[in-house]
């Protein structure tokens, strides 16, 4: 749409000056989005023996911290939902931080799209359960 | 830009107990002799045809309470699992035994075993596997005690029976 130039003029008068707008319009030219938005969800947990058997597969965080032994191995899905009004792009990365901190199993995809209201899961590498404590499983997507 | 991150302390390796359980290899003891089952140490040998089982008890080791169930599997002579039984999830406060008991009859000659498990909110706590007995034909002894025992009598009998007096 081309908009006309507005054009105003001023009549002077006994001490008073009255300014008169004889056009005006305005134009929807920028739409600004809402910042991009979502939320991290726990997928579930595998454990392996040494031996690679699956004994165990948890799909709820409601049993957190779960008791497994020394040298059994394990692999966690974390997912992204994607809570935008549009498709996401962006880098979800999972990882677990062993009870020094120290990053393990680290894994990271970039999805190009994720549709609105839908979810993307990435996976650790199988980790050997090395040390003993608390073991934490993070996760983070970026834009 | 981050747009969301998150941790969960998922996973405890080599920690305190919280979620512990174990067979009570004691509790097992006297029960299954109290049932009458069998003698966990000494398997009893029975007919082909009878009832074999076993009766497993888990404990509670942990500090809190958890949901704890039980499975039992009885394999035949062959190692088929020919019964698969598990007990309801049951919440159990700590010190307290669980209790889940199974049998079968045994038609095949040979021994048979049981695998038990027993299962916390930290899934597999522990597991106990064994002989529950021996099905087979029982036979019997032959009797030489009653036929000493009737031997004696006889003979005793034959001396004191009545003389006849010759003419």
């Amino acid at each position: 749409m081309r908009g006309k130039a507005s054009n105003s003029g001023m009549i002077a008068g006994e001490g008073a000056v009255i300014s008169l707008a004889l056009d005006e319009q305005t134009w929807s030219a920028i739409e600004a989005i809402s910042a991009a938005n979502g939320h991290l969800e726990f997928w579930r947990l595998i454990e392996k023996d040494s031996s690679g058997n699956i004994l165990n597969i948890w799909q709820t965080e409601a049993f957190f911290p779960v008791n497994i032994p020394l040298g059994h191995m394990v692999q966690a899905e974390v997912d992204i939902v994607n809570d935008s009004s549009y498709d996401l792009a962006g880098t979800l990365t999972v990882e677990f931080l062993d009870p020094d901190g120290s990053s393990r199993g680290k894994r990271s995809f970039t999805y190009s799209a994720i549709l609105l209201g839908t979810q993307r899961g990435v996976t650790t590498s199988y980790t050997t359960l090395d040390k003993g404590g608390t073991w934490a499983i993070h996760a983070k997507f970026e834009v | 830009m981050i747009i969301a991150e998150k941790s969960w302390d998922a996973i405890m390796v080599g920690g305190p107990p919280e979620g512990g359980g174990e067979f009570h290899d004691e509790m097992m003891r006297f029960w299954n002799q109290a049932a009458g089952l069998f003698d966990l140490s000494s398997p009893p040998t029975v007919k082909l045809g009878s009832e074999l089982g076993v009766a497993l008890y888990g404990e509670n080791t942990g500090l809190i309470n958890q949901t704890m169930y039980i499975t039992i599997r009885l394999k035949d002579p062959q190692g088929l699992v020919v019964k698969t039984y598990s007990t309801t999830p049951r919440i159990c406060s700590p010190g307290s035994y669980l209790f889940g008991g199974s049998l079968t009859v045994c038609d095949i000659i040979g021994d048979w075993t049981a695998q038990g498990e027993l299962y916390g909110e930290g899934g597999l706590l522990d597991t106990w596997q064994g002989k529950i007995g021996t099905a087979g034909e029982v036979k019997k002894a032959f009797p030489w005690k009653w036929v000493g025992i009737g031997g004696v009598v006889l003979g005793g009998l034959i001396l004191l029976a009545p003389k006849e007096k010759k003419a």
